[in-house]
């Protein structure tokens, strides 16, 4: 439903770009469900939701990086069809990404100028080029020297860079993907001075944010996206961070698929006890029984993927494992796994699968790893994977390359690589990251059997219920360090509030020199 | 809930036949297509050609290029590229050549300070391409010069003559008129054919190359892989040169710049990926062999030297179109 106001009073300011019932697929999971949006001049509008909700497909299609499959996207009342991001800027529509994207080699000056270089019979026009660079960066608010390698900015200067790129172009519309995620407070304040002079300006903001108190600080309104589909769009007068909460988990739970209490008792001897391993903030103690399934709750740029790696040492950072009561002091992901401790990545295909190979190939490495015969044979290959895959159903042409597959059949042809390895401990990373939902009960009573087979689970997720429905215990991490920990049967809420990140806890980080940018 | 035996791993009954109509072994089975094929028109143009004494002058030239590309095969797979192999090859033959001619050791000597420079060689780049961030190409290049360099000393510049006969005795053992360096290749062919597609070691080989990350973190070592295929192929690389000398009777200190060409070009030409992961043992050898037909055939038919190369080169691009397309089909299916 739209429950965006009608665009008919005087006072309403005018709608610039409406994309109304926009539908996006990947792979047969749906990312956006029909949603609907207005973005008016003069207005900031935040979007936002849980990881997965769908916001990044809507601000891709607005920008152009990915074209609807369904309803359409009117521009000043006339539906506009954008091939690339390079189409939306023309329309003068444009986009400050979380990843930013300035090219190191460049000056700062010339990267504001990408694309837009002053020429007079093919040759450049330097200090055309230099004067105009200057005058955007001084309408974006910064004082950054234009002659300066990006390399040496912090991420709040080179943001400014960014969004002085869509200065030039003429912005009407300017999306910014969680602008503030790695923002000081003073940044933050900095940026909000720039929001609101770009709006006063006449310039519609979509504004993409995990943080309901910034949200409510700067945004005139307010639209929640959960599952894929909008749920409400609401002036942010007439909201508060409760009612925002609660449209961002209001799915319906099936309270059956819930955990009530912990499966596993509090005395039995752990299996994997982590000692001191160091997060971005603070460290992690953790013991894991057998059996156990410990979820751990975050958001994108909480750490949850970092603390994963930390474990199997990539790199390695300090602390200490003890696994079946040996200790290890220092471990490789080579090493973690010949010990036992199985590591499902997030990004199965940079970092899970050998594309190229077949499924029985994918399978069978982790398990030859942990062999002691120097044989590799295809009939191995092919009762591993019978074997591992006589517990889940695995469609598809499994002899072909295993890029072939959908997304669900990879994720059980690498978890497929785990159970056929044996491991005692699994580490999991989203483990049903775009994957449809039949598969993602598959692979969750999976998770569960194997849990009941004595093997320790450590998931890391952002996607409550699956934490809720499979977790016996859970952490929450946000900004980098443990927040709170539940036991199971806690509410989507109590989570949600654990897991948002907060201000008072980010530390300001007003000159973050080279070191701080994320790679 | 479908029954789960039904859809286990597609049909169990379509599984035994599809599991040897691989990528891999359609390409191959293409290029011996068109091996077959090439033999066939040389044979219709000239009886020159098709002839045993013929057959066995092009086995003989495969030996030393062959060598060299599948060792190359190894480090190709991996991911990387090693461009130092041929004056690696130089390098170990002067220092057989020095070992038996000028300090006067045995034959046996003479081949395993050979294997120990080549495997040092191997070791050096293996070194520095696993363990440092340097890029193999670059790597190479430089270890190419080095070793160039090092030859020169070793032979003060000059090719080293005069080898003790149980050195040249190597080469000329013949059976059936085929010399013994013929049944050296083949015995490395099978032994790295077996090594590459049956042994852990060869699947830790291709997931390295397929996607390192990956295979990192399914818990294979990578970095000893990486440096276990540079070793082999300085190893490839002296047995080449052993052979060589022995054949040829004299060590040359400097290495003719076409072997660097050809053995790239016959890994190409059997399907190895350069960006690694993809290709194998036997495709090179059926490439070396192709190439190794193509150059006897223009010469028996005495086409022009400069012609034979534009025909190289078409032959070269043409393959690895023709690899790309059909692998290109396959994944489409």
């Amino acid at each position: 439903m739209n429950l965006a106001p009608p665009a008919t009073g005087d006072e309403e300011p005018s709608v610039l770009v409406e994309a109304r019932g926009i539908t996006k697929s990947f792979g047969g999971a749906q990312a956006v469900r029909s949603a609907t949006l207005t973005l008016r001049g003069g207005q900031v509008h935040a979007l936002i939701g849980e990881n997965g909700a769908g916001k990044s497909t809507v601000i891709k299609m607005l920008s152009g990086a990915e074209r609807a499959d369904a309803g359409e996207i009117l521009l000043d009342g006339q539906p506009i069809s954008f091939h690339s991001p390079a189409d939306a800027e023309a329309s003068r529509i444009t986009t400050v990404y979380q990843e930013l994207d300035l090219i190191d080699d460049l000056t700062v000056g010339q990267n504001v100028m990408l694309g837009r270089e002053p020429r007079r019979a093919g040759f450049l026009r330097n200090r055309e080029l230099r004067r105009q660079a200057h005058e955007a960066l001084a309408t974006a608010g910064s004082t950054v020297d234009i002659d300066a390698s990006p390399a040496a900015l912090s991420l709040a200067q080179q943001q400014r860079v960014e969004i002085a790129r869509c200065l030039l172009a003429d912005a009407r519309v300017l999306i910014l993907d969680e602008p503030t995620a790695a923002l000081g407070p003073r940044e933050v304040d900095d940026l909000f001075d720039l929001i609101r002079s770009l709006s006063e300006r006449g310039v519609a903001v979509l504004f993409v944010s995990h943080r309901l108190e910034e949200v409510l600080e700067i945004s005139d309104v307010v639209t929640v996206m959960r599952d894929g589909e909008v749920v409400s769009t609401a002036p942010v007068a007439d909201v508060t961070e409760a009612d925002l909460i609660a449209s961002m988990t209001g799915r319906v739970l099936d309270l059956s698929t819930v955990r009530a209490e912990s499966r596993v008792s509090a005395d039995i001897a752990p299996v994997l006890e982590l000692r001191r391993i160091p997060l971005a903030k603070g460290e992690l103690n953790l013991a894991l029984a057998p059996g156990e399934i410990v979820g751990v709750a975050g958001l994108a740029g909480s750490g949850r993927s970092r603390l994963l790696e930390t474990i199997i040492g990539s790199p390695w950072l300090g602390g200490e494992i003890v696994l079946d009561g040996v200790s290890y002091h220092h471990l490789t992901p080579a090493d973690a796994v010949r010990a036992g401790i199985a590591y499902l990545p997030e990004d199965r295909k940079r970092l899970g699968l050998v594309l190229e190979a077949d499924a029985a190939f994918n399978v069978s490495l982790s398990s030859l790893a942990r062999a002691h015969s120097p044989w590799a044979t295809a009939a191995q290959d092919a009762r591993r994977l019978r074997e591992a895959t006589s517990r889940m159903s695995l469609r598809g042409n499994t002899s072909s390359h295993v890029a072939r597959l959908s997304g669900g059949n990879q994720q059980k042809v690498l978890l497929a690589r785990l159970l056929a390895s044996r491991p005692r401990v699994l580490l999991l990373d989203e483990p049903t990251r775009g994957v449809d939902i039949a598969a993602k009960k598959e692979v969750w009573d999976l998770l569960e059997e194997i849990a009941d087979g004595g093997t320790a689970i450590l998931m890391v997720s952002s996607e409550l219920p699956e934490i809720l429905r499979l977790s016996d215990r859970i952490l929450v991490l946000a900004d980098g360090q443990l927040t709170a920990e539940f036991p199971a049967g806690t509410s989507q809420e109590l989570l949600l509030e654990a897991a948002l990140p907060r201000r008072e806890r980010t530390p300001s980080v007003p000159d973050a020199g080279p070191n701080e940018r994320q790679k | 809930m479908t029954t789960p035996s039904a859809d286990l791993v597609g049909q169990p009954e379509q599984k035994a036949p599809t599991r040897f109509l691989t990528w891999d072994r359609i390409r191959e089975s293409t290029l011996l297509l068109i091996l077959i094929a090439m033999i066939a028109f040389f044979a219709v143009q000239s009886p020159l050609f098709f002839s045993y004494d013929n057959f066995v002058s092009v086995l003989q030239a495969c030996v030393v290029v062959g060598l060299l590309s599948v060792g190359l095969t190894v480090v190709v797979l991996t991911g990387g590229i090693d461009l130092s192999f041929a004056s690696v090859l130089a390098l170990c033959s002067v220092v057989a050549g020095w070992a038996n001619v000028v300090l006067g050791q045995s034959a046996i000597v003479a081949v395993l300070a050979a294997l120990a420079v080549g495997f040092l060689s191997g070791a050096i780049n293996g070194l520095l391409v696993a363990y440092t961030r340097l890029q193999p190409f670059v790597v190479t290049l430089g270890t190419y010069s080095i070793a160039l360099s090092m030859s020169l000393a070793v032979s003060g510049g000059g090719p080293i003559q005069g080898f003790s006969s149980d050195f040249l005795d190597i080469a000329a053992f013949r059976l059936a008129g085929i010399p013994s360096t013929v049944f050296v290749l083949l015995a490395v062919i099978i032994v790295l054919a077996i090594a590459t597609k049956l042994t852990r070691w060869g699947r830790f080989v291709y997931a390295t190359g397929g996607n390192e990350q990956a295979a990192r973190f399914a818990g294979i070592r990578t970095t000893r892989i990486k440096f276990s295929a540079y070793v082999l192929c300085g190893v490839t690389a002296a047995i080449a040169g052993i052979l060589s000398t022995s054949t040829l009777q004299v060590a040359q200190p400097q290495p003719g710049f076409n072997l660097l060409l050809t053995a790239v070009a016959a890994v190409v030409v059997g399907g190895a990926s350069l960006t690694g992961g993809i290709g194998g043992i036997g495709g090179t050898a059926v490439g070396v062999a192709l190439l190794a037909v193509l150059s006897n055939g223009l010469n028996v038919l005495t086409v022009a030297p400069f012609i034979q190369n534009l025909v190289l080169g078409v032959v070269i691009i043409g393959a690895v179109l023709l690899n790309d397309a059909v692998g290109a089909k396959l994944r489409r299916g």
